[in-house]
């Protein structure tokens, strides 16, 4: 019941790009968590590519495997098959050189800006740290130099009068800025945010997420996008990868997605989203499962809860099949 | 009107070191029977400390300093001057409380039927009626009698927070507070949650106090709705009133920093400059004055006074968005 045919990356999504120019490309990544007679697929042959300059958001509820997709780029994550490449090298079998060079080029902002940093640090301690592993020729004034700027662009100002304070004395919104400040200090390819806001109140975290927006477009970074909320990934994102059960079950531009879902699963969690207008009055007959393990399952992951499911949903997995241009979706019976 | 709850002139004060926190600044608020009132505002704003006053669970170095919550009950009790027995009676089966850390409410060792019988027979529930009123809660928050013999960590986060519902009307209250009860759920959890109280609501004629920062959340559910700001309510009416002519500027900045899925990519959000204001030292003038995009001079010296806008809805400022 485990046993899980290695599937060829055929026509598919990470071939659909022009390799060349990919910042991370993921493989049949495949996680496994095994606890007694429990198995449970985190990740289940996850394919997919970022392209250079792009957002890609991975969406998707708790338990879907969105934080470990992330922990797996980032190389925080023994996965069990597959492959990541970052700039077209295997990251694990960098050599000691380039995997300096991937850490440096590869930065991760966390969901919780009260325990992303160190409260004996000061805020020039935590924003430096990066400085001080991969930057030994910088002198002690270059760095303070770097990290005033930093803070300047990130919109701690006037920096000199947030560099020396701890993070007991800044909000929630501060803190993030400064956390957002460490990961991109090197300048790095590749930022992951794992649900940067949500911690935050929704008029500091409308800030915060303009200040990302600004960011990107000037320091042009490629950007893993984490969030369970589709509003804010579709503000920030050019494409989106929604996730359930360990699979990306569809994947494409952000507006697409949203305009037209494919899966039934996308749609569900789109109109599950509370709306101001309350105009959100289309309705979907679910019945709601979540009291499964995925490591039996042999067919489609939403076929339990799926009000369109048919009999070879529950008996063979579909993959991720084109539909449109930039579209694809991992269903037998898309929503037209 | 008919009310359940009328809040006169409150003021919940934590003691520090710094000096006395205002969390309430001499706050009125009338609740009518049977409705849903949201409470809605950023952390730090008073909305669970009111929430928390009302259930009398406001703890040293707390303390509800003055006013007055009067229940109109068969006679009217002021809920500040309950004690002892009087006090534990009115908790649960007068008003009762969901809070949002569903994980941390449940004991984890007690099976989920001891944690109802312990809370019934605290409230002199007559012994041969519980286990048929444990039944018939759980189904009506959407659970079978399986569940009984579970144990918290056998349930997901929705069903806990369920049972928390369940248990929360297991002594018929009037009155329900719910306290982000969806916020460390998934949305499509979460809307089953709604639509579970909103049909509670309905068949026992509930009356809700729906706490969250969360404004699609609230508008989704409520009647009334109350925006809150450094300890008081800058505005409140009906909410369709309040989301789509909201009168107050700070209604008007939290509802346009949100991002909904019609937001356009990258365009730039509508933000807040500043921080709330500290609350040990007294507030001149209006509150949110230092933040105000259309402040005026007078802001800064006179206190601004609540002032009926439209059919039941008020809202405290000199110069309300749209006169």
């Amino acid at each position: 019941m485990f046993a899980k045919s290695e599937r060829k990356v055929e026509e598919n999504v990470s071939s659909s790009s022009v390799s060349g120019t990919d910042v991370m490309r993921f493989e049949n990544v495949t996680k496994i968590y095994k606890s007694g007679p429990i198995v449970n697929y985190a990740l289940d042959d996850v394919s997919f590519s970022l392209r250079k300059g792009e957002t890609i958001s991975i969406v998707g509820e708790s338990g879907s495997g969105k934080t470990t997709l992330g922990m797996a780029a980032i190389n925080l994550l023994n996965y069990d098959r597959g492959t990541i490449y970052f700039e077209n090298m295997p990251v694990k079998k960098l050599n000691r050189k380039q995997r300096k060079k991937f850490r440096a080029g590869s930065q991760m902002i966390f969901q919780d800006p009260y325990g992303s940093l160190n409260p004996y640090n000061s805020v020039y301690d935590s924003v430096v740290a990066p400085l001080n592993s991969f930057r030994p020729d910088l002198s002690r004034s270059q760095k303070r130099e770097e990290v005033l700027k930093m803070l300047d662009k990130v919109g701690l100002r006037p920096a000199e009068s947030y560099i020396d304070e701890f993070p007991k004395k800044l909000s929630g919104g501060q803190r993030q800025r400064v956390s957002i400040a460490r990961a991109l200090i090197m300048r790095p390819e590749l930022i992951i945010a794992d649900e940067p806001t949500s911690m935050l109140d929704v008029s500091v975290s409308s800030t915060v997420m303009t200040l990302l927006n600004h960011l990107k477009e000037e320091m042009n970074f490629s950007m893993l996008y984490i969030s369970h909320e589709l509003a804010t990934a579709r503000y920030i994102s050019e494409r989106m990868a929604v996730m359930n059960l360990g699979r990306i079950v569809e994947i494409g531009g952000s507006d697409s997605i949203v305009d037209h879902p494919l899966h039934p699963y996308t749609k569900l969690l789109l109109t599950s989203m509370p709306d101001v207008n309350n105009s959100n009055s289309e309705e979907m007959d679910v019945t709601l499962d979540f009291d499964i393990y995925n490591g039996g399952i042999k067919g489609c992951s939403f076929a339990t809860m799926c009000p369109f499911v048919r009999e070879n949903c529950k008996e063979s997995r579909p993959e991720l099949n084109k539909v449109e241009e930039d579209h694809y979706v991992a269903c037998f019976y898309p929503l037209t | 009107m008919n009310d359940l709850l009328s809040i006169r002139g409150l003021e919940t004060v934590f003691d520090t070191k710094r000096g006395t926190v205002k969390a309430l600044r001499s706050l009125d608020l009338d609740i009518h029977k049977g409705e849903t009132l949201a409470l809605v505002g950023e952390s730090g704003s008073g909305k669970s400390t009111l929430g928390l006053s009302i259930m009398r669970l406001i703890e040293s170095p707390g303390r509800i300093a003055e006013g007055s919550i009067i229940l109109h009950a068969t006679e009217d009790v002021d809920v500040t001057s309950l004690k002892g027995g009087k006090l534990r009676r009115f908790r649960w089966k007068k008003v009762a409380m969901v809070f949002q850390s569903a994980m941390n409410v449940l004991n984890p060792v007690m099976r989920i039927e001891d944690q109802f019988i312990d809370a019934l027979e605290a409230h002199d529930i007559d012994k041969s009626e519980i286990s048929g009123r444990i039944d018939h809660y759980l189904k009506l928050a959407g659970l079978g009698p399986k569940v009984r013999r579970l144990y918290p960590h056998e349930l997901s986060g929705g069903m806990r927070q369920r049972v928390n519902i369940a248990l929360a009307l297991s002594c018929e209250p009037d009155l329900l507070i719910a306290d982000e009860p969806t916020t460390a759920l998934d949305v499509v959890v979460q809307k089953e949650i709604l639509k579970s109280l909103n049909t509670l609501k309905k068949q026992l004629g509930l009356t809700i106090i729906f706490i969250t920062h969360d404004i699609s959340v609230a508008a989704s559910v409520a009647d009334r709705m109350a925006i809150f700001y450094a300890g008081r309510i800058v505005e409140i009416g009906p909410k369709e009133e309040v989301i789509n002519r909201p009168r107050h500027p700070y209604s008007k900045a939290l509802l346009s920093s949100i991002i909904t899925l019609n937001t356009k990519r990258g365009q730039d959000l509508i933000s807040l400059k500043g921080n709330p204001p500290d609350l040990i030292t007294p507030i001149e003038g209006c509150s949110f004055h230092n933040r105000c995009p259309s402040a005026r001079p007078e802001c800064l010296k006179y206190k601004p006074v609540e002032s009926l806008v439209s059919s039941d809805h008020y809202v405290e400022c000199l110069y309300p968005i749209g006169e």
